[in-house]
């Protein structure tokens, strides 16, 4: 079912599925909660999934500002004013980040966390300039309002013959607005997100991290940052996806919901 | 990201400064006029949204940006003339009118006497006391105080992102230059041009299809509920567009999702 939340005005798009304890979950930067439509078919059996567009992205409205502190902010709201009992949340990426700060804000608020490669660490570790490199087309393309033109690009630029991931992406690209990877790749949305004391903040709740392949193209977490947080964590399972790229739940997805239901208890 | 070019553009007596991105082929011409205290480049990021194939026109009101003085002597139906002027210059077969504030009462009147085929109007001035349920008149003479005394526009646009950390960088750039370049005699408190529009008639007898995008009050929007559905009533082609995430600056705050609506608005237009 599709319905939004409205908090001070500003709509946040979400999609509500199946029964049972709530799970929320939360796309990464430029995508939408369409990114879970696989999943959400094995785990509405077992959860209330409330799948949202984060500010910016998808059918949710456009702010003034994109702090990942903001999208974290958005969704403490959220919790607080609607679904008022504590969570479980899946979060890739941007979405995983997002997770883990809603977390340090309000731990009460948290059963468990899955996070799918947060990069944590990795603006900062790779810089500016790679930053833009990773995102120039996808900034290119959220800047025209024409979908078809965005679609047609893509299918120029992929050899892959997927129409229709290709039509979900235009469809987010579309939606997105560009400012979200604008603050990003300058740097001013982690004004306030400090992961170092986010980690420490949620040292006792129940964790699973799920690592992608640094050698595989995307992967944001190398070993030496996944030692860091293995030793900050109390309660935390680690799991490497090997010879698999940043977006995991789309690659490997039987795997993906395999493992998710071991760590959620779920036979 | 699109090229403008700047020109002067000589109507009867003023030199108005219009900005334009032009080629031969395209048949969709759209005219933007901003608001008070604003300029062209208040659109300029809404412009680069629109497609390529879409002629673009932004001008600077006499008095405002880089157009000529206003001195004194000026009514608001001064800045309808010259409008109308232009549009006449530019001479279109198609021209439709994007205003936002106070450009909305001078691009409708304009519909009026000249050829438009659509007016898209954005929070526009409907003639009464504009509503202000969260402090922007307050907050606006801080703003101008600040403008005011600072003795360089770099100190101006420091002490406004002091005085508004929320507001994105590229904002107090903007108010603060546009400020800087209006005619002194308009920034004068109380204003002193006269008003001899009678804006109840302007929008009753907009002849063309129209789409008013109605700002939040609870956000800093300037009209009531009740105001829009007396101008409902007053003309029928008016459709109400509302945005209720957006203050008074729909454009500014949301060029995306306003450049969107302006596209997916003309598409219709052209049938």
């Amino acid at each position: 079912m599709d319905n939004y939340f409205y908090i001070n005005n500003k709509k946040f798009f979400y999609q509500k599925f199946g029964k049972g304890k709530p799970l929320i979950m939360l796309h990464g930067i430029t995508s939408s909660s369409n990114t879970w439509k696989h999943i959400v078919k094995t785990m509405e059996k077992y959860r209330t999934i409330i799948a949202l567009d984060l500010r910016g992205h998808g059918k949710s409205d456009h702010f003034s500002t994109y702090k990942w502190l903001d999208f974290s902010e958005d969704i403490v709201s959220i919790i607080n004013r609607f679904i008022q009992e504590p969570v479980e949340i899946l979060g890739h990426s941007l979405g995983a980040c997002v997770a883990s700060q809603i977390a340090a804000i309000e731990p009460n608020y948290i059963r468990s966390l899955i996070l799918e490669d947060p990069p944590l660490y990795h603006l900062k570790r790779v810089g500016r300039e790679k930053i833009l490199e990773r995102f120039k087309t996808q900034l290119e393309l959220s800047k025209n309002i024409n979908k078809n033109e965005i679609f047609q690009a893509l299918i120029k630029d992929n050899k892959e013959d997927d129409k229709e991931r290709y039509k979900d992406i235009s469809e987010n690209l579309f939606n997105l607005d560009p400012r979200v990877l604008e603050e990003t790749i300058n740097g001013s949305a982690l004004i306030g997100f400090n992961p170092d004391l986010i980690l420490k903040k949620i040292n006792k709740i129940k964790i699973l991290l799920i690592v992608a392949d640094e050698q595989k193209s995307g992967g944001v977490l190398i070993k030496k940052e996944v030692e860091k947080i293995k030793k900050i964590l109390n309660n935390l399972t680690v799991l490497f996806f090997s010879n698999t790229g940043h977006n995991i739940h789309v690659e490997k997805e039987d795997l993906f919901i395999q493992e998710m239901r071991n760590f959620l208890n779920i036979k | 990201m699109k090229i403008y070019e700047e020109n002067y553009i000589h109507t009867q007596d003023i030199a108005l400064n219009v900005a334009s991105y032009e080629k031969k082929s395209n048949t969709i011409n759209i005219l933007f006029v901003h608001g008070f205290l604003e300029r062209w480049q208040s659109w300029e990021q809404t412009m680069n949204f629109l497609p390529k194939h879409y002629n673009l026109f932004a001008v600077d009101l006499r008095g405002f940006g880089r157009s000529g003085k206003t001195l004194t002597n000026h009514k608001r139906s001064t800045w309808a003339k010259d409008i109308s002027n232009l549009v006449n210059i530019l001479n279109k077969k198609e021209m439709m009118l994007v205003g936002h504030s106070l450009g909305g009462p001078i691009v409708s009147s304009v519909a009026k006497t000249n050829k438009i085929s659509c007016v898209i109007l954005e929070d526009p001035f409907l003639g009464s006391q504009p509503v202000d349920k969260t402090g922007r008149a307050q907050r606006g003479k801080l703003v101008a105080e600040i403008i005011d005394n600072s003795k360089s526009l770099d100190e101006a646009i420091k002490e406004l992102k002091i005085l508004r950390p929320d507001w994105r960088d590229d904002i107090p750039v903007e108010i603060a230059t546009a400020r800087k370049f209006t005619d002194k005699f308009l920034l004068e408190v109380p204003r002193k041009f006269d008003d001899d529009f009678s804006i109840e008639e302007i929008y009753k007898n907009i002849p063309c299809r129209t789409i008013l995008n109605n700002s939040n009050p609870s956000l800093g929007g300037i009209n009531s509920a009740d105001e829009i559905k007396e101008i409902k009533k007053l003309n029928k082609l008016i459709e109400i567009n509302d945005w209720e995430g957006s203050g008074h600056n729909i454009h500014r705050d949301f060029p995306k999702k306003f450049a969107c609506e302006i596209v997916k608005f003309i598409e219709n237009c052209n049938g």
